[in-house]
Formats: C-alpha cells, sequence, structure tokens
C-alpha cells in the first residue's frame, strides 16, 4: 500500500492540485464591498455622504418638478396657471401675512417687537414677490413688487382674488368647446359644491374686518383645491404636447407631415437592420412587413387614395421591404446608403424634374411610357426565368430591376399628368393623387426634421470623407498629402460658427446671378466639411494605431492598395478609433443647434425662437429647454451605448 | 493539386537576380547580389543580424525597393510597374517573423480573402482550398477561430496555409521561427519541411542550422550586405572557406 502511493507520488500519473480555498468573508462580503468602496479613508468618509446628499438632493427636485407634480393637461397653459395659483393660496403664506398685518396694527407693541414684524412681514412680501414672479402676469409681479413696500393688506386681498381668477379660468375651460380644454379631473373634484367667488368674498371680508379666525375658516373650505394645486405646480409639460408637431417637423405644411413620418419610418427600417445585422429572419419580416403596413396608413391618410391607388401604396412598400429584408447586410448596406437619400429627398422636397421632362404632356409620351414599361417588364421576366431555371435567386439584381421600374413609371406615367385640360380620365386622377407636391426648405423645414437631417447628413459624409482625408493625408503623392492636410488643419482651426456664417453669407456672393442655394443645404455642406476634418484626424490616429506588418501582409498576398485598404486596414483603423468617431458624431450631432445662429429652426430654435416668444407658453423656459436637453441625452447616449455594443461585439481576442 | 509542381522540363532558373544593390539613404545595404534559384531548390540565407538577409528577400517581392540591378521573378522583370509587381507577388508567398495575419478575420478568412480578390477564385472553391491547406498543416478544426486566439505556433502555421492557399511558385520565409516560444519552434519547422518535401522552392532567413542540415540543398551566408559564401550544408557546416563565415558558425554553433 506504501508502496503503491510513493509510486503514484514519484510518477506524477496521479497529480493533485492543491484544494482551493475560499476566501476569508471580511474580504468578500457586502460589507466589505461598501467599506472598501465607500468609507476607505478620511476622504470617501467625507466625500461619500456630501455626494450622497447631493445626488439625492438633486434627483428628489428634479424628480418631483419633471414628474410627481408636472402636469400635461389640457390644450392650454390653463391647467398649469390654476396649478400655479392655488398653491399660492397655501396655508404658511397667508397665516404669517395675517399675523404680520395683525401685529403691526397694535399699538401696544415695544418698539423691539415692531421691528421684528416688519422685518418678517417683509421677509414674506418678497417671498410672494419671487414665488409671484415665477408665474404671474406682469401686473401681478408688479403687485409683489409693491408688497415689498410693506402693503399687506394688498398682498391678502390678492390673495382672495386669486380665487375669483380660478373661477374664470375654470368658466373659461368649461365655455371653451375643445374637448381638451376640460377641467383637471383632480380640480374639479375639489372645487365641486365650492362657491369660489362667495368664498373670495369671505376672505376678503375677513381681511378688511383683521379677523384671522375669519379669515382661517374661509380658507380652510379650498384645503382641497389647495392641495391639488400644490400636488400639481411642477413642469408645465403641455407646452410639449401642444406644440410637439412643431418641435418634429418646424413648420412642415400640416397635410404634408406623413412624408416626414414616411421618411423616418424608411431610415428606422433601414437603419435598424443594419445597426443590428445578426437578427432572425422572422422577426426581421415581421419588422418590414410592420414598416409596410405603415407606410400604407400614412400615404393613405395623407393622399387619400382609393382602390388601386391604395394596394399600390401597401403592395409595393412591402415588397421593397421583404426583398431589402432579405439581402445580406452588405448588400442592405449597399442600398440603403444609396437609395435611402434619394428616397428622403423626394420624399421630402420631391425632386424637380427637368422643365423638358414635365412640361411635355401628349399621348405620344404616354405611349413611350408604356412601351419603356412594357421593355422593362420583359427584360424582368426574362431575369427571373434565368434565376428560376439556375435556381440562384439574385435579391440585388432584382431590387435594382424593381427601383428601376418604380422610376420608369413615376418618370413618364404620374409625372406625365401635368392637368392639360377639364377631362381628366380616372386614371389619370388616380396618378395625379400619386403625385407629391413640392415643399420649400427655407423657413418651413424645422424642428427635429431639421436637427435629424444635418446630424446623419453630417455623420454620414464625414466618415467616408474623414477616411478620404485620413488616407489623403498619409499618402506618399505631395500634392495629396499637401491638400489634405492643408484642408485639414484649415477646418480644424475655424471655429463652426465662423463656416457657417460664410456659408449662409458669403458663398451666396461667389455664386452666378440667379443660382441660389438654399440655407440648410450651405449649411450642410458647412458642417459635414467640419466634422470631416475633425474625422481625418481620429482615423489617422486609428491607422496609426496599425503596425506596419499588416500592410506587408497583404502587399505579400498580392492584394492592391485599395484592396488592402479596404479589407485590412480599414476595417481595423475604424474598430481601433471606435470611440473616437463617435465622440466626433456626439459633437456634431450637438453643433446642429448652431443652426439656429444663421436663422434656420432646428429644434432648439423652434424651442427658444418660436415657442419661447409666444404669449401662451412665454414663462416656460424651464420646461422647453428641459424637453430639448433630454432629446439630445437620449439620442447622444444612445449613440454610446451603441458604440461600446459595437465594440464589444468586434472584439476578436487578444488582436495586437 | 497539380499546381504545385512545377513543369519539370522547365530548365531555366525561377528567380534571377543580377547586380542588385540597395541604399536606405546613404547607407549601402545590399552590395552586388548575385543569385539565381533554381525550380524546386530549397534555400537558407544565415548570416549576422544586419547583414542585408531579411532585406535581400523583401526585395524579391517587392516589400522593399531596390535601386540598381535587376530582379526576375518566373520570368517577370521587377520594375516600378504595379502590374509586374503584383504579378510577381501573386507567384511569391511569404512568412514573416510576426506572422502578420489579419485579427480581424477569422483563420478561414485570413486564408480566403486573397485567393478570392487576387486569383477571382469562387468562394466555394476558396474555402475548400483554405480547408486542403489548413489540413496539411494540421489545423483545420481552428479554421472558424480569430488568429488572437491561438497559439503562436498556430499562428505561423495559419500565416503559411495562407500563403499556400494562393499556390505559389516560391516561399519567401523572413525568420519564420524567431518570435516562437520554444516548445512552437519545431511544429513550426515540421511544417515546412513537409513542404520542402513536397517540392516548393523555399527561400529561408533562419537561424535553425539544424533545419538547413536537414532541408537544405544550398546555404549562403551574408556579411554586411554581401554574399560572403555559399556551398551545400555539408561543405558548408563542416569546411568552411572564409574566415566570416567560420566565425560566424563557431558562434552559432557553440552548442
Amino acid at each position: 500500500m506504501a508502496n503503491q502511493d510513493l509510486n503514484t507520488e514519484n510518477t506524477g500519473a496521479n497529480f493533485k492540485p492543491t484544494p482551493a480555498r475560499d476566501a476569508p468573508l471580511n474580504e468578500i462580503g457586502w460589507v466589505a464591498t461598501i467599506k472598501r468602496n465607500l468609507f476607505a479613508g478620511p476622504i470617501s468618509w467625507v466625500a461619500t455622504p456630501v455626494l450622497a446628499f447631493i445626488i439625492v438632493s438633486v434627483l428628489t427636485h428634479v424628480l418631483s418638478w419633471g414628474f410627481l407634480k408636472a402636469t400635461n393637461h389640457g390644450a392650454s397653459n390653463r391647467t398649469c396657471h390654476l396649478a400655479e395659483r392655488t398653491s399660492l393660496l397655501a396655508k404658511g403664506d397667508i397665516a404669517n401675512l395675517v399675523a404680520g398685518k395683525l401685529l403691526l396694527s397694535k399699538s401696544y407693541q415695544s418698539q423691539d417687537e415692531r421691528l421684528f414684524w416688519v422685518d418678517r412681514q417683509t421677509h414674506w412680501s418678497r417671498f410672494a414677490a419671487s414665488t409671484l414672479g415665477f408665474g404671474a402676469s406682469y401686473d401681478e409681479l408688479m403687485t409683489a413688487d409693491i408688497l415689498a413696500d410693506r402693503d399687506v393688506s394688498r398682498a391678502l386681498s390678492q390673495r382672495a382674488d386669486i380665487l375669483s381668477t380660478i373661477q374664470k379660468d375654470i368658466d373659461f375651460i368649461e365655455r371653451n368647446a375643445d374637448p381638451e380644454a376640460v377641467v383637471h379631473p383632480g380640480l374639479a373634484k375639489a372645487v365641486e359644491g365650492l362657491d369660489l367667488l362667495a368664498g373670495a368674498a369671505a376672505l376678503k371680508a375677513a381681511v378688511a374686518a383683521m379677523d384671522p379666525a375669519a379669515f382661517e375658516a374661509a380658507r380652510s373650505k379650498f384645503d382641497a383645491m389647495i392641495h391639488w394645486g400644490e400636488a400639481h405646480n411642477g413642469a408645465c409639460w403641455t407646452v410639449v404636447k401642444r406644440r410637439w408637431q412643431q418641435f418634429l417637423y418646424g413648420f412642415y405644411p400640416a397635410d404634408q407631415v406623413w412624408r416626414v413620418a414616411v421618411t423616418g419610418l424608411l431610415l428606422l427600417m433601414g437603419g435598424l437592420s443594419l445597426l443590428w445585422p445578426g437578427r432572425s429572419q422572422t422577426s426581421r419580416s415581421v419588422t418590414a412587413g410592420a414598416v409596410a403596413l405603415g407606410m400604407g396608413f400614412a400615404i393613405q391618410s395623407g393622399a387619400a387614395l382609393s382602390g388601386f391607388g391604395l394596394v399600390l401604396a401597401y403592395i409595393i412598400p412591402l415588397i421593397l421591404a421583404l426583398l431589402y429584408e432579405n439581402l445580406s447586410t452588405g448588400r442592405r448596406g449597399l442600398i440603403f446608403f444609396l437609395g435611402f437619400p434619394f428616397a428622403a429627398t423626394w420624399l421630402l422636397i420631391r425632386f424637380s424634374l427637368p422643365q423638358a421632362i414635365t412640361l411635355v404632356s401628349s399621348p405620344a409620351e404616354w405611349i413611350l411610357g408604356l412601351l419603356v414599361l412594357a421593355i422593362w417588364g420583359l427584360v424582368f421576366w426574362q431575369s427571373l426565368k434565368t434565376q428560376s431555371a439556375s435556381k440562384t435567386f439574385k435579391p440585388l439584381t432584382n431590387a435594382i430591376y424593381l427601383i428601376l421600374g418604380a422610376l420608369t413609371f413615376y418618370i413618364f406615367l404620374t409625372v406625365r399628368v401635368e392637368p392639360s385640360g377639364d377631362e381628366l380620365s380616372a386614371l389619370q386622377n388616380l396618378l395625379g393623387s400619386l403625385r407629391l407636391s413640392d415643399v420649400e426648405v427655407d423657413n418651413i423645414w424645422g424642428g427635429l426634421l431639421a436637427t435629424a437631417v444635418t446630424g446623419l447628413t453630417g455623420i454620414a459624409v464625414s466618415l467616408p470623407l474623414g477616411v478620404v482625408l485620413a488616407l489623403g493625408r498619409r499618402s506618399d503623392l505631395p500634392i495629396v498629402s499637401t491638400f489634405s492636410t492643408g484642408f485639414i488643419e484649415f477646418v480644424r482651426g475655424v471655429p463652426l460658427i465662423t463656416i457657417l456664417f460664410m456659408a449662409s453669407v458669403l458663398l451666396p456672393l461667389f455664386l452666378p446671378e440667379g443660382v441660389t442655394i438654399n440655407k440648410l443645404l450651405r449649411a450642410l455642406v458647412g458642417v459635414s466639411l467640419f466634422a470631416s476634418a475633425y474625422m481625418a484626424e481620429v482615423i489617422r490616429g486609428g491607422l496609426q494605431g496599425l503596425s506596419k506588418g499588416q500592410t506587408e501582409g497583404a502587399d505579400s498576398l498580392g492584394l492592391s492598395f485599395w484592396q488592402t485598404q479596404r479589407f485590412i486596414i480599414l476595417p481595423q483603423a475604424l474598430k481601433i478609433s471606435i470611440p473616437g468617431i463617435v465622440n466626433t458624431f456626439i459633437g456634431l450631432y450637438k453643433d446642429t443647434t448652431l443652426l439656429s445662429i444663421i436663422g434656420i429652426f432646428d429644434l432648439l430654435g423652434v424651442g427658444s425662437r418660436s415657442v419661447l416668444p409666444s404669449l401662451e407658453w412665454a414663462r416656460l423656459e424651464a420646461e422647453v429647454y428641459a424637453f430639448i436637453a433630454l432629446f439630445f441625452f437620449l439620442s447622444c447616449f444612445f449613440m454610446s451605448r451603441y458604440s461600446q455594443h459595437l465594440e464589444r461585439r468586434l472584439a476578436t481576442g487578444h488582436d495586437h | 493539386m497539380s499546381s504545385e509542381a512545377p513543369a519539370l522540363n522547365d530548365q531555366e532558373p525561377i528567380i534571377t537576380i543580377n547586380g542588385m544593390n540597395k541604399w536606405y539613404g546613404n547607407f549601402h545595404v545590399l552590395k552586388d547580389i548575385n543569385l539565381s534559384v533554381a525550380r524546386q531548390e530549397k534555400i537558407v540565407i544565415a548570416g549576422p543580424s544586419g547583414s542585408g538577409k531579411s532585406t535581400l528577400i523583401r526585395c524579391i517581392n517587392a516589400l522593399e525597393e531596390h535601386q540598381e540591378g535587376s530582379i526576375i521573378v518566373d520570368g517577370v522583370q521587377l520594375t516600378d510597374n504595379l502590374k509586374n509587381i503584383e504579378a510577381i507577388r501573386k507567384e511569391v508567398g511569404m512568412v514573416f517573423q510576426s506572422f502578420n495575419l489579419f485579427p480581424h478575420l477569422t483563420v478561414l478568412e485570413n486564408c480566403t480573402l486573397a485567393p478570392i480578390w487576387v486569383r477571382k477564385m469562387p468562394k466555394k472553391e476558396a474555402e475548400e482550398v483554405a480547408m486542403h491547406y489548413l489540413g496539411k498543416v494540421r489545423i483545420p478544426e481552428q479554421a472558424h477561430k480569430f488568429p488572437g486566439q491561438l497559439s503562436g505556433g498556430q499562428q505561423q502555421r495559419v500565416a503559411i496555409a495562407r500563403s499556400l492557399c494562393m499556390r505559389p511558385r516560391v516561399m519567401l520565409f523572413d525568420e519564420p521561427t524567431s518570435a516562437l516560444d520554444p516548445e512552437m519552434i519545431k511544429e513550426v519547422l515540421d511544417t515546412m519541411i513537409d513542404l520542402a518535401n513536397e517540392g516548393m522552392t523555399m527561400l529561408v532567413v533562419t537561424h535553425e542550422m539544424g533545419f538547413a542540415r536537414q532541408v537544405a540543398d544550398r546555404v549562403i551566408f551574408m556579411d554586411a550586405g554581401e554574399i560572403v559564401e555559399q556551398n551545400n550544408p555539408e561543405d558548408f557546416f563542416h569546411h568552411p572557406q572564409n574566415e566570416r563565415t567560420k566565425e560566424f558558425l563557431s558562434q552559432i554553433l557553440r552548442d
């Protein structure tokens, strides 16, 4: 037995590692974690509670203002005003004012007491002035200022007047036929059976009689109402609800807004399936179907189609969507990036076709159009036949055929239907209804539409342009590298605002007379060029992170320069640069708010130059800017998270 | 794979280098190199570091430019003409000290990329060829991994397979085992010996003298940018002629 043990030890064949022990408990439990991370030393003993207090109090305020006490009720600012006014009747505020007033009038009090109460009263008047100032009219604000001059009784009667104002507001809402303009259910319940005007009279009488008990009695009837007011005196999101369309589309004609929505859906469909390529066919098809249906509804509601047109509006997008979703990721990307810009421009503006094409309208043109369509059909049919014969389905070819067909149809048949007389056939009417009207860009586009168009164009242009500039700067050809370097250094050395001003003010001076480029397009060019310079440097950083061996490896296999860049260098360089690229994207996206300086109503411009200057929403800066900030934060946070996801997805073990 | 075996009746050398000179700036790296490599010949190039042996073989597939003299590979003159360079690189495979695999592509994609895009081979066929050569270097099971997940020796064998997938007529090896841990050197050398036994023309820069003895038809000793001595391994190792060769061998074969 002993011999056997000795043998196994010696040969090592049955080598047993020492069993692992558990880590000591006081090093791994949650108490240890808290101690190590939150209370490690004197600095963290101070910093942790202080920072925790700051975080909690800020969060509490924000949550209470933005969510718990917020209201978006109704279609006007009245509910918000009501909440603000009723909360002004709160107990402490009035009780103090009454007490001050009463004590002031007592002649027997000592000088010290008197001064103390004058002080208190002034304090409360100032407080009243500041609260009123937050949500008061100009008159109310002036009243509050006078209050600070110790006219306390005016303050009291004003609080009584508030009741009358509330009654007026409620009356106004009830008189209004707008179904959205109903009294907030909470308030309606609180004032049920109350006579506000009688209450106001009672309050006034109590003030006149200097009777605090009577005042309290009169006021206490409105406790429920005041409570409602305090519970709803937060953010007034009604402004976002009311101006939603403007925030989204700017001043895009309301009956054409569906075109923006369809473009957005197309972008979502194309974009999402590219951002997350590995999803299952089924779920993609469901997405495609849903998108197609959505488009169908949108087109239907926008253009009032019927019969054949409705079928087209449903079937064509559905077929295209399904075809698209069944392509490989690479082909989808190709089609998306080549097709979407045109589709979007057509949907959002409509291409103005050359005069020669649009104006000529004769039976001969119709026949020509039909002929072209017939030839297209024949060729497509042949292609489908060969495909089925060789059992190789070519989605890309088919998609191109379908797009060509749609274009033919559009150019030769729908455009033909200029109203050339009173006699339009039913078919002509139908085709005419498929036509989109022109939409101006300047001063019409705005809000999220302008922001997204600028941001996405900037992103889509700056990446490839940045790649070209980065490769150019590293090129062996002196002219190419000098040009790239010069461009990058110049653009990076100039503030974006300068470039935007140059684009909007100087550029038109250099253009021949009669040629105009719309303001947004000029800004787009400016923003894209600006971002590409930054992008180029970010990508150059990535290129320099690669070892020379990668190029040599590719060269030794006989790959050409462009093949090497495309398959070997750029995929790796771009992957390394993802954090920097997304950083530039985010910067560019937020820089689009500078558009409002050159007179384009982007999301921020709509808020600051269209919504806030209106009488109704004038004092809601906090709400409007908070909404815009939240929107930007969410989009940028999405980009940042997506980039991290992308980095994880592209990780392939230890790379270098 | 019939294309591996070149036509035997073709007697002219596959590589001819005539009076080649190369400078880095003013530094004369390669001096009057004359070298002719017969088909299926295995040449090992040895020499102290900085002697220009890597530069020499890197000139053959134009990773480095030479300033004087001519290099003719399989009848194609190496000039500044990009078409000639690409034509030569198609026929000349190279294995590097640092592998130079493409870390963002799987092993299989590393092997199929060049055949698909340079040889215009259909993807399916390229994959079959790649699996064939991955089998030859004995790592077909790693085909779908990324290079970063493999050991150094495995990576170098993938690099060899990647070059072979282009079905080159000549293989250049630039210190293929210098970056490897000792226990991985053997697996790479074994692969190279297999390759040599199948009749591949090989130019190998290496310090593995055992490999030179076993495989080489000719050993070339370089020093200070010159070919100092060349001979068959037997005579090279046992009867070196030149003093510098003797000194080098005494250092490298000390143990």
